[in-house]
């Protein structure tokens, strides 16, 4: 019992930085939350939508209609911005573009040399010349009616009616598995790793590894303490803590998705985290089984490498779809590969049977963290005591 | 005296192998890592060549060769959009539903009947088996284009049916290039990869945290801190003197960690920051010092048990990286958005908007705008740090 007081003293001594993970992991979750206003893309077609900022500065009937064809199309806010600012937000893709429609576009627009609509975006990137394209063919649309001799309301009736996408395309059922948009429990559930490895490293690692210190670990040794004791003590409190935090966790996110509790894909989400969260205590045992003393001195800069490295390389923070094929041979030796790939599959619709190889490539890679581990204690101490 | 205690904390910090091969390696591993995630998504989202297939018929041509109209479209760069595969509408279908993604479409252009111009594209069923499309940008483009060739038809058929005496001069009309009426311009800047970001937050990292160096100045020199301090503190040094040289110390050794892992990112991973190298180390060398003050001053307030201050400073690396960048890349703008006024005092958001300063718009005065704060802060924190550590009482009587 002393073992685990004074192990859940060191734990309770390390809240601020659970805190701040936390609250990093309770930041993100609701701005993924944020994302999913609607319910797009389950029935028919859906053309791309992006956020642009739009400055209407002619407010004419012509540029009403394009503010209005764009925010059906995409979401919009209407704000005007420098030049700089603009660049920012672009950049951050924060925006996708910036339209600024001109003082006087509607009188000149069917002028020889008319105003023009500025529309800034990375070239380079699909996106913004897709709004471009989008806008150029709506403006011209209305250009080429009026100049067959329709009004201009009667060409922007007509210009609306040929580029709505539902009256000229036709889907065919395929197999191959189109379509990039995740549902809400997907992308609430894919982040939740990078909080869970933080903040279980952060109480459990210098906890456990406070008590492999020798001057601690012999003090203890001599102790009324035997070691079975001391080694379920610690067991005991990281089971405890991390049960903890896979409880928070999922209770949080799962406030945000009301309605899709205890359904298939929610149930076998939150298996998967909780055998994510195994493995992060595995991952406890291997780190921990180096020298304490290091691990005390430079555990900030250890949890860092590990969360944001396995976030970053297993599909967590990039989208596994968008790593390159040589990364993912390196992603299959980590968990969180196969946390991000058993997710997907949940997304897909798998059953239990379907993602049960992933589950079990997670709980491997805990199986060996935990043997590599007691392993390299072993031998530390068959080389100590000789 | 002050060039023996330099030289000796100088031993000091370079003999703490742990200290730097840590910090090294995280620079190392986590640059390694980002250049393996981020360096072909930029690339392979850049213009892609949209591979359509064509169904066209002797009615087809109404508005001259289709074929060869479709494959003039390009993007504003001069990127061709569409890689057209003219067939029938048969082998189009087998085309659409191709596994080989060299060979599949991504959609078939219908031009057969001409009033009528249909776009395919394939879809998956949902739940209900209903099918559904959520609109791939790809996607998004064709239906755009067909756009324009529908409204094409649909000028002649209402013409037709409202002013048929005017159809020769609205198919007249057709034949004539309409003015262009958007101006594109594209952002500029050295780098218009987003994903830089990350690389800008981890070199603000690396630099932030040298502040537990900083810290360990503070420990070696006050009594209360550690032994070392106690016997720094009975000794005939100058308490200002002891500290600067230690900083100084501290700073040739973190500053050339920086430097390591910076020049490992940008001549061994070729990491293009998109500015003149010289500054981007410049800069990187300025945070590290900012960071190793910022460790110095937390540190000097004593009052505070070490695990709170361990604590202030953990939370201004992570949460400061966090609302930098580090793992949202627009973070910084989102918060710049909802509350700028966190990243006018995060330090390391500062420093991350000085790389981007450089990528974006050169050396310039938003660029001396963050160098001028990061100096001026670096400034402050040593000052005060100086003052704070004078006259400190550890006990009474």
């Amino acid at each position: 019992m002393q073992v685990f007081k004074a192990f859940m003293k060191i734990v309770k001594s390390n809240f601020v930085g659970v805190i701040l993970y936390f609250g990093i992991c309770v930041l993100m979750t609701i701005m993924v939350a944020s994302q999913y206003g609607g319910n797009k893309g389950t029935r028919g077609y859906t053309n791309t939508s992006t956020s642009i900022i739009v400055n209407d500065n002619d407010e004419s009937e012509l540029s009403k209609a394009v503010v209005e064809y764009l925010k059906s199309q995409h979401d919009v806010d209407m704000a005007e911005y420098d030049e700089d600012k603009v660049k920012d937000l672009i950049f951050s893709a924060y925006y996708t573009a910036y339209i600024d429609i001109p003082k006087g576009f509607m009188e000149r627009h069917l002028d020889n040399d008319p105003l023009e609509i500025n529309a800034v975006f990375d070239t380079s990137l699909p996106d913004g010349n897709y709004v471009s394209l989008q806008l150029g063919s709506y403006v011209d649309g209305i250009v080429r009616f009026e100049n067959a001799g329709f009004s201009l309301s009667e060409a922007i009736i007509n210009t609306q009616k040929a580029v709505e996408p539902d009256s000229f395309i036709d889907l065919k059922a395929s197999s191959k598995g189109e379509g990039s948009t995740h549902s809400k429990t997907f992308s609430l559930f894919l982040f939740l790793p990078y909080g869970i490895m933080s903040i279980i490293l952060w109480c459990l690692l210098p906890a456990v590894s406070r008590f492999n210190v020798k001057d601690v670990k012999d003090r203890t040794m001599v102790s009324s303490i035997s070691a079975n004791e001391r080694n379920i003590a610690l067991f005991t409190g990281s089971i405890l803590v991390s049960s903890v935090v896979y409880v928070g966790m999922s209770v949080f996110v799962s406030i945000f998705l009301k309605g899709k509790i205890f359904s298939m894909k929610w149930l076998l989400s939150m298996m998967n985290l909780l055998i994510f969260t195994l493995v992060t205590v595995g991952m406890v045992v291997l780190i921990s089984s180096f020298s304490a003393t290091s691990i005390l001195k430079s555990k900030d800069i250890i949890i860092n490498i590990i969360s944001l490295g396995f976030s970053f390389l297993g599909g967590i923070f990039v989208p596994l779809e968008v790593l390159g094929d040589e990364v993912k041979t390196v992603s299959r030796f980590l968990p969180t590969y196969w946390y991000a790939l058993g997710l997907e599959k949940i997304e897909k619709g798998a059953v239990f049977n379907d993602i049960l190889g992933c589950f079990g490539m997670e709980a491997l890679f805990g199986v060996v963290c935990v043997t590599a581990g007691l392993a390299i204690s072993r031998v530390t101490l068959y080389i100590k005591e000789r | 005296m002050f060039l023996n205690i330099f030289i000796n904390r100088l031993k000091i910090n370079i003999r703490d192998k742990q200290a730097i091969g840590w910090s090294l390696l995280f620079s190392l591993a986590l640059g390694t890592l980002f250049y393996c995630a981020f360096e072909s998504i930029y690339k392979n989202a850049v213009n892609t060549v949209v591979r359509t297939a064509v169904v066209l018929n002797a009615e087809s041509n109404t508005f001259g060769d289709m074929g060869e109209i479709l494959k003039t479209i390009q993007y504003d760069d001069g990127t061709k959009i569409l890689d057209i595969v003219e067939t029938d509408y048969e082998n189009a279908l087998l085309l659409l539903e191709n596994e080989d993604e060299e060979r599949a479409v991504k959609g078939i252009i219908d031009l057969r009947n001409i009033e009528d111009i249909r776009l395919v594209l394939s879809g998956t069923k949902n739940e209900n088996g209903e099918i559904g499309n959520a609109g791939e940008i790809e996607d998004s483009i064709l239906s755009s284009i067909v756009g324009v060739f529908r409204q094409y038809s649909l000028m002649i058929s209402e013409t037709i049916k409202n002013n048929p005496e005017r159809l020769g001069e609205v198919l007249k009309s057709l034949e004539r290039k309409t003015t262009e009426l958007i101006a594109n311009k594209s952002i500029s800047g050295g780098n218009k990869d987003p994903y830089v970001t990350y690389f800008y937050s981890l070199i603000t990292m690396m630099a932030m945290m040298a502040m537990m160096s900083g810290a360990a100045v503070v420990e070696s020199g006050q009594a209360d801190q550690s032994p070392q301090g106690a016997r720094t503190e009975v000794s005939a040094v100058n308490k200002a003197v002891y500290e600067i040289a230690g900083l100084l110390a501290v700073c040739v050794v973190q500053v050339s960690v920086t430097m390591i892992g910076l020049c490992y990112l940008v001549f061994g991973l070729k990491i293009n920051f998109g500015a003149d190298v010289t500054y981007v180390f410049l800069t990187a060398a300025l945070a590290t010092i900012l960071g190793i003050s910022l460790g110095f001053f937390v540190y000097q307030f004593s009052n505070i048990s070490k695990k709170a201050r361990e604590n202030i400073l953990m939370a201004i690396v992570v949460g400061g990286g966090f609302l930098s960048g580090l793992m949202i890349p627009n973070m910084r703008t989102i918060v710049e958005m909802k509350c700028p006024i966190i990243n006018r005092i995060n330090p390391s958001a500062v420093i991350t908007d000085a790389f981007y300063a450089l990528n974006m718009y050169g050396v310039g005065e938003r660029y001396y705008k963050a160098m001028i704060y990061i100096v001026g802060l670096t400034v402050v924190f040593i000052s005060s740090g100086l003052i704070l550590s004078r006259r400190k009482r550890y006990a009474s009587l």
